[in-house]
């Protein structure tokens, strides 16, 4: 072969190679992710299926008391939160006969050196508890049954909620109760815990208004999911600590704890919202008060919520606008076919009219399209 | 070395036919077997289209997207709240054809339907500060107008410029209103007149435009800048102007 043959050669195939690669990241580059931890892949649509390694499957369903959101890829960490409600629910199937495999067995994997469902776990010399630790289930959740799925509670123990990080779950189905044994029929959940609360938000800022106060602030750096806003409309004029602030609240405290699922003290309004923002507005007509103190709390993907924010207080006055301005000048616009509806209306006029228009607009659409189809037809 | 070069020649096919354009693997597949490409020819090159082929289609309707600035109240006490803002106002209208006589004008009759909104800073009552809400004034200004159209100058002497005007009625909906609060709502009614100057597109590209025409029985293609005047009836919100609007428009 030719010098020049060759060159020829290798320009076809890179062309060829990237051609190849193209068409791949356009159709299907992000079809498949890994769980972490687990070196195995799954469909994204495999909604909340978390198969992570073994012939045993396992499906994340409960973390606490809540359901475990879905999508799970990437999966969300599990938060403090779950912790302290202390358990997590799992659904495994595709278990083996219960007659000849009846123990069933939850180990933590401590060391990425050992798989627990290794004989390894837990032998001697190797201290007890290094490799792999056993997480406690109750009696009858360690006696399998001839079941096509089964559901059991899993206690979040100290060894799986002393830190953050990565972590994974055995769940071997056993011939017998003996630690040394390797499973033959096993599953793996992989999760991350996470938890550590991200920072406040910074720069909370409210704003002068009667129906649309805003308050903003500034988001810190982390990855987030979750936004609360707490006002206090029973909120003190003026600092309570005789500084220059416009208001303060003894319901909201700056930097003390927040817990999503206290109730709110009386007068204080809380809404969460799940697409981050860094401003919202509220209507303060029926707050019967000149300021309220407001808070933001800013909640990390496993739900950890920061501490409270920094007050910023909302003002709350009368205020005049256009229309106000137009009458006080002897505006004159008045009913008929010069009309104004004076007063507060519930629907404005564009949606009216564009309930008018739009179709006129669609009607015209799909006589241009038909048009087109019998000129392309002749 | 053989099946070297058979190997090579064989990935060059491949990746010389998997890199043409779609399209023309398509049109390669309309023309039947053992017959001259006459079609795909045409479709290439709109000036190969073969002369008995007629590309005029009918011309029934003319669509227009507009948009320009729009001011309010600019010489009133009241007018402060916007005076920074200049809408815009952007609009659609939509003429028919009534009446033509080709190459020279065309008669319209249609409508339109447009959307503007100011908004500006409400302010405290008692001490007259600037608050944080807004106060805002939206308007939905429909329009029926005739109008006359002349594209003498394109068609006879190659001179891209038409000239058009229209005058009528507007319906002007508006509402404004502070923070959540609507404060007002109404129809300001009255008189419009616009006087428009167009540039032809199809004196530009003459090949494109009459595939345009076979492709979509879009005639005829066109920039144009107008002036509008609004003379609302004095029962109405005072919202007119004379203003400038630039826009695209087709007849098809």
């Amino acid at each position: 072969m030719t010098r020049k043959s060759v060159s020829l050669s290798v320009f076809l195939v890179a062309a060829w190679a990237t051609q190849v690669a193209a068409q791949t990241a356009g159709v299907g580059g992000s079809t498949t992710s890994t769980l972490a931890g687990t070196g195995s892949t799954t469909p994204t649509s495999s909604g909340s299926s978390t198969t992570g390694g073994g012939n045993v499957q396992v499906q994340l369903n409960k973390v606490g008391n809540r359901d475990y959101p879905t999508p799970l890829n990437p999966m969300l960490p599990v938060g403090k939160q779950a912790c302290d409600e202390g358990t997590i629910t799992v659904t495994l199937s595709n278990l083996p006969n219960a007659a000849q495999f009846p123990y069933l067995e939850v180990w933590l994997q401590t060391s990425m050196s050992v798989e627990c469902n290794s004989g390894k776990r837990n032998t001697a010399p190797i201290t007890e508890n290094t490799r792999c630790v056993k997480v406690p289930i109750s009696s009858d959740d360690e006696q399998l049954k001839n079941k096509s799925y089964y559901t059991i509670t899993v206690p979040l123990s100290d060894a799986v909620c002393g830190s953050s990080g990565n972590k994974t779950l055995y769940f071997l189905a056993m011939a017998s109760q003996n630690n040394n044994d390797d499973a033959l029929y096993y599953g793996k959940l992989s999760f991350k815990l996470d938890l550590d609360p991200p920072n406040a938000p910074t720069n909370v800022t409210g704003g002068t208004g009667e129906t649309e106060i805003e308050l903003s602030w500034d988001l810190p750096p982390t990855v987030l999911q979750y936004v609360w806003t707490l006002v206090d409309t029973t909120a003190v004029v003026g600092d309570l600590d005789g500084g220059t602030a416009e208001c303060s609240s003894t319901k909201l405290i700056p930097g003390t704890h927040f817990d999503p699922a206290d109730i709110p003290p009386e007068g204080v309004i809380r809404s969460k919202k799940t697409t981050l923002r860094s401003q919202e507005v509220f209507n303060g007509e029926g707050w019967g008060t000149e300021y309220a103190a407001a808070v933001v709390v800013a909640g990390d993907q496993a739900g950890n919520p920061s501490v409270l924010s920094e007050i910023g207080c909302l003002h709350v006055v009368k205020t005049s606008g256009f229309w106000d301005r137009y009458q006080e000048n002897g505006g004159t616009a008045d009913s008929g076919w010069g009309c104004s509806v004076s007063g507060p209306q519930g629907s404005h006029g564009s949606r009216r009219a564009a309930q008018t228009v739009l179709p006129a607009v669609f009607i015209l659409g799909v006589w241009a399209a038909r048009r087109r189809l019998r000129r392309r037809a002749r | 070395m053989n099946f070297a070069r058979i190997a090579c020649l064989a990935l060059a096919v491949f990746c010389v036919t998997s890199t043409l354009p779609l399209t023309a693997a398509v049109r390669a597949d309309e023309v039947p077997k053992g017959t001259t490409n006459n079609q795909g020819l045409s479709e290439l090159d709109p000036h190969y289209i073969p002369a008995t082929r007629a590309f005029r289609s009918p011309e029934r309707f003319l669509v227009e997207f507009r948009g320009g600035p729009y001011s309010v109240f600019s010489k009133k006490a009241y007018g402060n709240y916007f005076s920074d803002d200049s809408g815009p106002l952007l609009s659609l209208h939509l003429d028919a054809i009534a009446y033509r006589i080709p190459d020279m004008l065309y008669v319209t009759g249609g409508f339109s339907f447009g959307w503007m909104k100011f908004s500006g800073d409400a302010i405290v009552r008692d001490t007259g500060e600037t608050s944080t809400e807004e106060t805002t004034l939206t308007v939905l200004p429909m329009m029926v107008t005739a109008g006359i159209r002349l594209d003498v100058l394109p068609r006879r002497l190659s001179v891209p410029l038409i000239f058009a005007a229209r005058a009528g009625l507007e319906f002007a909906r508006w509402d404004t209103g502070t923070g959540a609060r609507t404060d007002a709502t109404g129809w300001a009614v009255g008189p419009v007149f616009s006087a428009q100057l167009a540039l032809d597109l199809d004196s530009f590209e003459s090949g494109g435009a009459r595939a345009l025409d076979e492709e979509w029985g879009i005639n005829h293609t066109y920039l144009f800048a107008e002036m509008l005047s609004f003379f609302p009836v004095s029962k109405s919100l005072d919202i007119g102007t004379t203003t400038w609007l630039l826009g695209l428009g087709f007849i098809f």
